[in-house]
């Protein structure tokens, strides 16, 4: 999350706009967990307990996948 | 090469392979092969899992196991994976992505104190045939204690494959200055050394006696 975080803050002119930034990026990411669309960088960046709670969804996926 | 050149290339070889690694997608309903995935029971769906996340190296196994059986009861053939399939699948493929600075040490480490290291792992490590075909380069990951290692290998130490190939470029070689560099059995080295000072330090008290008898 700090990498996802990081990124955010250089990129935008306000702490609050970052954060937010932070928040849809981080929405995105498990949205596309569940649905087991991740790379592999997504999960990097995600950190160890951003990558930790992204397994978790997408272990949901594997379990309710058809 | 110098130690400083070295390092360099250790970096920037890490650091290339686990980029390329990052970029894969992590293929669960892959829309090209819909179907194999489909076709997987659960505990093969988590195997699958497992492998690609613990190629990434940020976690180890036991946490990615850990952290998702809090969540689901995993297949009973999963969470055995832990104690010896994954890790050693892990070391397999952390030897294959040569993994340097992220899971390769830790997984050795972990499969060493699980004891799985000296039976399977050395299996693995003395098929020739698999070091020949993954390529295998310790080098980077020797360079800093490459002189410790020869030291030791020197005094006749070669630990746990005592029989095994130990020429140059040999895998025992290989994997004994891997377990130095990493320091996993230095505690057990330093014991042996002693031994040996000890049984020298015999030795010398013999033959001032003998030397002193004589004269």
């Amino acid at each position: 999350m700090e990498i996802i975080r990081a990124r955010a803050l250089n990129d935008y002119p306000t702490s609050q706009e970052a954060e937010a930034d932070f928040k849809r990026y981080w929405h995105d990411l498990e949205a596309a967990a569940k649905t087991g669309n991740l790379t592999m960088t997504d999960l990097h960046e995600a950190g160890p307990e951003g990558s930790t709670q992204l397994l978790v969804e997408l272990g949901h996926h594997i379990v309710e996948i058809a | 090469m110098d130690l400083e050149q070295a390092k360099s290339y250790r970096l920037q070889m890490h650091e290339s392979r686990h980029a390329s690694l990052r970029a894969e997608r992590i293929i669960l309903s892959d829309p090209g092969q819909p179907e194999y995935f489909r076709s997987l029971s659960l505990p093969e769906r988590f195997n699958h899992l497992f492998d690609m996340v613990s190629r990434l190296g940020d976690l180890s196994p036991q946490v990615i196991v850990s952290e998702l059986n809090k969540e689901f009861k995993l297949p009973d053939v999963v969470v055995s994976r832990t104690e010896g399939d994954l890790l050693l699948g892990a070391i397999r493929l952390g030897f294959e992505y040569g993994y340097g600075r992220y899971g390769h040490p830790e997984f050795i480490q972990a499969a060493w104190q699980a004891d799985l290291f000296q039976e399977e792992g050395m299996k693995v490590l003395n098929d020739e045939s698999t070091v020949a075909q993954q390529n295998l380069d310790f080098r980077p990951l020797l360079v800093d204690r490459d002189m410790v290692a020869r030291e030791r290998i020197e005094i006749g130490w070669c630990y746990p494959s005592q029989d095994s190939d130990d020429s140059d470029g040999g895998p025992a070689r290989a994997l004994n200055q891997l377990a130095l560099s990493l320091e996993i059995y230095r505690p057990l080295l330093e014991s042996e050394e002693s031994k040996f000072v000890s049984k020298r330090r015999q030795l010398d008290k013999i033959g001032k006696a003998v030397v002193k008898t004589l004269s």
